[in-house]
């Protein structure tokens, strides 16, 4: 009897490619034959052991997911540049106008606190009264009235020869 | 003689047209609830006064009107112890320049020039008075 591992029909038994018949062909002469019937145990063990383990065998790189790699390190590096170039940008123009950037907030603030000026009080002279009080004349062009407004006056109590209905 | 009354009718018209009446108001601004004791009078200019001083009421005490038609002083007795003099200076349309002087009894507590016309009073703040303020307030009328 040849070596029972050359058999064909071996191979196709233990893949399960065999047709019935044959099955039963294989089994018949396993049984007759130890060394047949060890072989057999021998590739049937092999085979479980390569389905327990055919998940963890690592996936071969194709070509395809090569250049994948290689366009995706291309696209990580042109990001790094671009973030690198705009960073250099914004300190370029910091740079270069921050003094007409200080300059024209400066006179947005000065122009605002002209026109809350206007707005409210315009001097128009100071001056001095006979007896210690000082006057300011002012003018309200929003209200459209003109204000003397004086300090240094005692305070005066309610009475009614001011305030009748007090 | 029609003529004559005719120049009669145009002079006097041109007086009432040229003479305006100039009103003095002495003025109790104060904040807090209004009472029957702190009543609030209907100037026509309350939303000035607020603009210029920021109270939330004001009461006229004292007042006097007088006409600037002719040259010389106008004299306001506000109340006992305030009284002001107007003195016309000049007038450029409606707008009037006036020397203005305020006494405290007979102290003058300020004598000054200011200008003023119809629609655009002159506010002259005074002394602090009660819980409020004394406002001397000038109109033409």
């Amino acid at each position: 009897m040849k070596n029972p591992e050359n058999m064909p029909e071996l191979a196709g038994y233990i893949d399960g490619e065999l047709p019935p018949s044959q099955v039963d062909r294989v089994k018949d002469m396993a049984d007759a034959n130890s060394g047949l019937k060890q072989a057999m145990e021998d590739q049937e063990a092999v085979k479980k052991l390569l389905r327990l383990n055919r998940f963890t065998h690592e996936v071969p790189i194709t070509g395809d997911m090569m250049w994948d790699r290689v366009y995706r390190a291309i696209e990580q590096e042109e990001r790094k540049f671009d973030a690198v170039r705009n960073t250099d940008l914004i300190t370029l123009i910091i740079r270069r106008f921050w003094a007409p950037a200080m300059a024209a907030c400066l006179a947005i603030v000065l122009f605002s606190a002209h026109q809350g000026l206007n707005d409210k009080f315009v001097t128009i002279r100071e001056m001095r009264t006979p007896h210690g009080v000082s006057a300011t004349n002012y003018r309200i062009p929003e209200a459209g009235v003109t204000v003397i407004w004086m300090e240094g006056l005692d305070y005066i109590p309610a009475n009614s020869s001011i305030d009748p209905a007090s | 003689m029609n003529l004559f009354w005719t120049f009669t009718l145009l002079l006097a018209l041109s007086v009432s047209t040229f003479a305006q009446d100039i009103s003095a108001q002495l003025v109790y601004a104060f904040n807090g609830p209004v009472s029957q004791s702190k009543e609030v009078s209907e100037l026509g200019y309350e939303d000035k006064l607020q603009r210029a001083f920021k109270y939330h009421h004001y009461r006229v005490t004292h007042q006097g009107v007088s006409s600037l038609k002719s040259d010389g002083v106008q004299s306001f007795a506000l109340g006992s112890d305030f009284s002001a003099q107007i003195e016309k200076l000049s007038k450029n349309g409606d707008k009037y320049a006036v020397k203005v002087i305020l006494y405290h009894f007979d102290k003058e507590i300020l004598s000054t020039n200011a200008d003023f016309s119809k629609g655009n009073p002159l506010f002259i703040k005074g002394p602090a008075y009660d819980q409020g303020l004394l406002i001397f307030v000038f109109t033409v009328k």
